[in-house]
């Protein structure tokens, strides 16, 4: 590779550029939707194709060339490419409905779906399949062996996540309390049936403690930071100016009856919280409220300028109970869904997405996922976190 | 308390730093270095004990708003600095460190933040620790490099390029990348748990990717070919200029108004 020194680099751009170019030309005679990779199992067949022509590919081309693609010139162009693309990802808004039409006909409002990024990956696939192969003798020394998982791991990531992404299936199912369901819309198109049905036998939100605010009443100026030195919590007392306040009593879901409030167990209710207020001259035990949706929230004037209430409180968690019969009649009964604790079954995945209110009757809304690919991924996300620690200890190589 | 009241915490914490960092610079006296680095270390302390106050006073991680990492930035700089001067007797890093953890110190002191205990649930999660102190850390090495790029650059300009520097860059690098890495991982592995989906392109994932990414070509610039100074360097500094976009930017860029990652308000 001695003559091809000089031009190592250039060419490495020259040709990840003609085919950015190529891809562009694609793109712009294309649908400008962008391209949605075949199912199961053709792209499966294809991720065979593609490893079997690597394989062969690197195994009868032999040649100063073949060297050069395997070699890290190639390998800057690509990455370059590559990144700058996702780079223009990170300016441009994906998937706007709306994006001018320059910007949709270049493929830009969906540049992972676009055939530059496909032919820019499969190229940068190619070179590191070529990598892997040549550094594949010595695995087993220790530096080898942390190449390898780098390598072939974020190898095995780009590979099945871009082809496995046509079997993905994300389905939102909005659900009422005791309400059964067992369809449910993919993209608000397809409709779609599961092989279980889903019960909602109850859905409840718990809130943090509101924080209580003391505002001027003319103004609506807020005067105290609203803070955690400022929580509703029972027994907490805290001052503002020559005013202190003394939670004496709260009632997360209150309803007001007659200027007093009460626990409900309805769905429309507020935060309330039974308060002393005092100063120096005088004391008074008084009702505030957040209010919610449908009615103000409650304040307390305590003097010419100042009046306190409460901010509205935020979730802390919203949990679904729910009960699974899958089609073969067996049941799981009140399994508990809550985000960032979604529940497996028969490789669907039940996340608690969010929630809504439909006239006062709370709804849940639930996603189930499908992913078939995801062991696959993940075999190539643990790689790569495994390489990445071999490298934190090796260091570079002198 | 009287002792985390951020208008007397953060004065004191500076003072320490510059009273350290002025004996550390001025003394010869190798012992009296130490009594420098000492004082800058209670700084540290100061801060850490800080941290620890509001995890156990808010009753969960101090880590969800950008004011919350900012302290956890100046707390790990210094101690990356630390680390880095002992590893390669970098003399100039605790200036450096010090001086950066300071100018977020001064953030915190002149925009100060409300702090409350509301945890959205999608950030009740066991990743959500590790997740951002990684990121920190891997941030807090990789500002390093950012002044090593910059001095290069000079250097080059004035013709008199010192082969040493790239050597401790590619080594900040090669740590400061792996943290990068767990951080991403870290990061899929948890959105599979609260989304659905270990990918979604949102702009913090994107903008996450193209950091990595360009630290990525830095490390296959610098492998085996001494010759690539000069770009190697730039692409140092640009990488980490982007960086800085995913961890402040991305709230202010227009594609970024649907993100599900931004959580101060
Ligand atoms: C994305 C596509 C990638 C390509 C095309 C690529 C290509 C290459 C090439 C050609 C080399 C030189 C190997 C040799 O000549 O023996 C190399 C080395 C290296 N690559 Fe990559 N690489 C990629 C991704 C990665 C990733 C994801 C990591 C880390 C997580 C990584 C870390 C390294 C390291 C540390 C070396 C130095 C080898 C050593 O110290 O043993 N690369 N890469």
């Amino acid at each position: 590779m001695k003559t091809n020194r000089k031009i190592g680099y250039p060419l490495s751009f020259v040709i990840a550029l003609a085919l950015f170019l190529v891809g562009l030309l694609i793109e712009l005679f294309s649908s400008h939707k962008g391209i949605y990779l075949p199912k199961w199992p053709i792209n499966i067949i294809i991720l065979v194709v593609f490893i079997v022509y690597i394989i062969a590919l690197n195994h009868f081309w032999n040649s100063d060339l073949k060297k050069w693609f395997s070699s890290i010139k190639s390998t800057v162009g690509a990455i370059t490419i590559y990144s700058v693309l996702v780079l223009v990802m990170g300016f441009i808004t994906q998937n706007d409905e709306n994006a001018s039409n320059l910007v949709r006909n270049l493929g830009l409002a969906h540049i992972n779906r676009s055939w530059y990024f496909l032919l820019i990956s499969a190229y940068l696939l190619i070179i590191l399949g070529f990598v892997i192969l040549k550094r594949i003798k010595n695995i087993f020394k220790f530096r080898n062996f942390a190449f390898f998982l780098n390598h072939f791991g974020i190898w095995l990531v780009i590979a099945t996540a871009s082809v496995g992404s046509a079997d993905l299936q994300r389905i939102t199912l909005p659900i009422f309390e005791s309400q059964t369901s067992k369809f449910a819309y993919e993209n608000d198109s397809t409709l779609i049936e599961l092989p279980f049905s889903i019960q909602l036998n109850d859905f409840y939100i718990n809130n943090f403690n509101p924080n209580v605010i003391f505002f001027n009443h003319h103004s609506r100026e807020i005067l105290n930071e609203p803070s955690v030195n400022y929580s509703a919590d029972s027994a907490n007392s805290f001052s503002y100016e020559n005013w202190n306040v003394e939670i004496l009593k709260i009632i997360p879901d209150a309803v007001m009856i007659d200027n007093e409030f009460f626990k409900s167990d309805t769905s429309i209710t507020q935060f309330a919280a039974f308060v002393k207020v005092s100063n120096n001259n005088q004391s008074n035990n008084v009702w505030i409220s957040s209010g919610n949706y449908s009615a103000p929230s409650t304040v307390a004037v305590l003097d010419d300028n100042i009046a306190i209430s409460l901010s509205l409180p935020q979730e802390k968690e919203y949990t679904s109970i729910i009960t699974i019969t899958n089609d073969d009649g067996t049941k799981i009964e009140n399994l508990t869904v809550q985000v960032n604790n979604p529940y497996k079954n028969l490789g669907y995945d039940i996340y608690q997405q969010g929630f809504d209110n439909i006239n006062g009757q709370e709804i849940s809304i639930l996603e189930i996922v499908k992913d078939p690919w995801l062991p696959v991924v993940y075999v190539g996300l643990i790689m790569l976190t495994i390489g990445s620690l071999m490298l934190f200890w090796l260091g570079k190589k002198r | 308390m009287m002792l985390f009241d951020f208008k007397i915490l953060f004065p004191a914490v500076l003072l320490l730093w510059i009273i350290g960092a002025l004996i550390f610079y001025i003394f010869k006296n190798k012992k009296i270095k130490n009594i420098g680095l000492v004082i800058i270390s209670a700084g540290i302390l100061y801060i850490f004990s800080l941290i620890v106050y509001m995890w156990v006073n808010l009753e969960r991680p101090p880590l969800r708003t950008l004011g919350e990492t900012r302290l956890w930035y100046a707390l790990l700089v210094p101690i990356v600095g630390m680390v880095l001067y002992f590893r390669w007797k970098m003399k100039w890093i605790i200036s450096y460190s010090v001086f950066l953890a300071s100018v977020f110190v001064l953030i915190s002191y002149s925009s100060p933040e409300n702090f409350d205990k509301a945890l959205m649930p999608a950030l009740q999660s066991i990743w959500f620790v590790p997740h951002v102190i990684v990121y920190m850390f891997a941030y807090s090495i990789l500002s390093v490099t950012m002044l090593i790029a910059l001095k290069g650059l000079l250097m080059l300009a004035k013709n008199k390029f010192d082969e040493n520097l790239m050597i401790t860059a590619d080594n900040i690098v090669y740590v400061g990348f792996a943290f990068l890495t767990f951080g991403l991982l870290f990061g899929a592995f948890w959105a599979k748990e609260a989304w659905g989906h270990y990918w979604t392109w949102d702009p913090k994932e994107t903008w996450a990717f193209i950091t990595w990414l360009f630290y990525l070509i830095y490390i296959h610039l610098r492998y085996n070919h001494k010759e690539n100074v000069k770009p190697a360097l730039w692409v140092l500094a640009l990488a980490f200029i982007f960086l800085l976009v995913c961890w402040f930017g991305v709230n202010y860029l227009p594609s970024t108004q649907t993100s599900v990652h931004t959580y101060s308000s």
